[in-house]
């Protein structure tokens, strides 16, 4: 399968390695405690934290990193390497070693070895075009993605987008294949058929505004600080590591993608309309 | 405070411009603040020639405006800075 741009397989040994394939591997000394320590807080209910040979102000290459998810699964990666060990705690099982694995480590990986800079979006495709929508929590994002999945669109994700930058242009990666329009803790969620297969340059980036009921759908040009506040809040893994360069991402992000605030009413019945309101606009801007 | 009062911009400051806005994050404290017009020239000239007496003279020289008020600008600038703590005073 494909995940963020990158195979994954498992393998019984080490002998296999390639900087466009994860490969997890089952190690017994993947328990071994490092020196640096950094607590992360998630939503899935678990002690999870990062363990390092050197501080986490600065990750260089070669940097040896754990990922802590306590009692269920402990992985091993040096950074720049594509092979990750792991072991199995007495919780773990392949289940939520899959989910750990796909869902937070592989994200946090790809940020420390600034493949990509993660954002907190769904996304899908319009005319061949990467869509972004953007919201605070519980702002309708899965809903709105969901809805744009369900007519027939290709999903890019539904939670995080692998982004970088190429010829001036930013890109979104197909980040990820799975769909969970439901909230339920560590669940991969229903393997999507029609997941997006091509990077593209993202066309634009809409910023969820919750709105009252029989509110207007308005869509209004996000600029400057405004338009920075929109993706700093949309960054997915906001760590004290990379601070720079994190902060540049977003700075670079926000010079060359438009974002647009768009008024949702908070009303199900409604979601055609504003369905119809983004095809309408993204039609429009084309012309 | 005068126009030779002695500043430093810390290295945990970070800058950015977006759409001709300057943004500035302090990394100690993860807060960020936008610059206003004014703000921003006096920024610009500030960090490169880290002076204030300089800044003023090189204002006065791109402007048609009165010296005292630029004056009066820069340290009001200045002194908001000072209070969220995004530049050294000497």
């Amino acid at each position: 399968m494909t995940l963020y741009g990158f195979e994954v397989s498992e393998e019984a040994s080490n002998s296999y390695d390639s900087t466009n394939r994860f490969t997890l591997i089952e190690d017994e000394t993947s328990s071994i405690k490092l020196s640096y320590t950094l607590d992360l807080h998630n939503n899935q209910h678990r002690e999870i934290s990062l363990q390092s040979d050197q501080p986490f102000k600065k990750i260089k290459k070669k940097q040896t990193i754990k990922f802590i998810v306590k009692d269920v699964v402990t992985f091993t990666w040096i950074v720049g390497e594509k092979k990750v060990y792991y072991v199995l705690n007495k919780l773990g099982s392949k289940e939520l070693l899959k989910y750990w694995f796909y869902h937070t480590l592989s994200p946090l990986l790809l940020t420390f070895e600034n493949t990509y800079f993660f954002l907190h979006a769904g996304g899908v495709e319009i005319d061949e075009k990467a869509i972004l929508f953007v919201a605070d929590s519980f702002g309708g994002k899965s809903t709105l993605t969901d809805f744009f999945i369900k007519k027939g669109h290709l999903m890019i994700s539904d939670d995080k987008i692998g982004t970088y930058e190429e010829n001036g242009k930013i890109i979104s990666v197909p980040s990820y294949p799975y769909h969970r329009p439901y909230r339920k803790v560590e669940d991969l969620g229903k393997e999507l058929e029609n997941f997006a297969s091509k990077k593209r340059e993202i066309y634009t980036i809409f910023n969820l505004v919750k709105s009252d009921q029989e509110s207007e759908i308005k869509i209004t040009k996000a600029i400057g600080i405004e338009k920075f506040k929109v993706l700093k809040y949309a960054t997915d893994i906001d760590l004290s590591v990379h601070q720079e360069l994190q902060f540049k991402s977003i700075g670079n992000i926000a010079n060359k993608v438009k974002v647009y605030d768009i008024t949702i009413p908070w009303k199900i019945e409604r979601q055609e309309e504003v369905y119809q309101a983004i095809i309408s606009f993204i039609k429009m801007k084309d012309k | 405070m005068t126009l030779d009062t002695k500043i430093t911009i810390p290295d945990t400051l970070f800058l950015q411009t977006v759409d001709d806005e300057i943004i500035l994050l302090d990394t100690n404290t993860q807060e960020y603040f936008a610059l206003n017009e004014v703000g921003s020239i006096i920024w610009n000239i500030l960090e490169e020639e880290k002076n204030l007496r300089k800044v003023h003279q090189i204002i006065l020289d791109m402007y048609e405006i009165d010296e005292k008020q630029v004056e009066s600008d820069i340290l009001k600038f200045i002194e908001s800075l000072k209070e969220k703590k995004l530049i050294l005073v000497d």
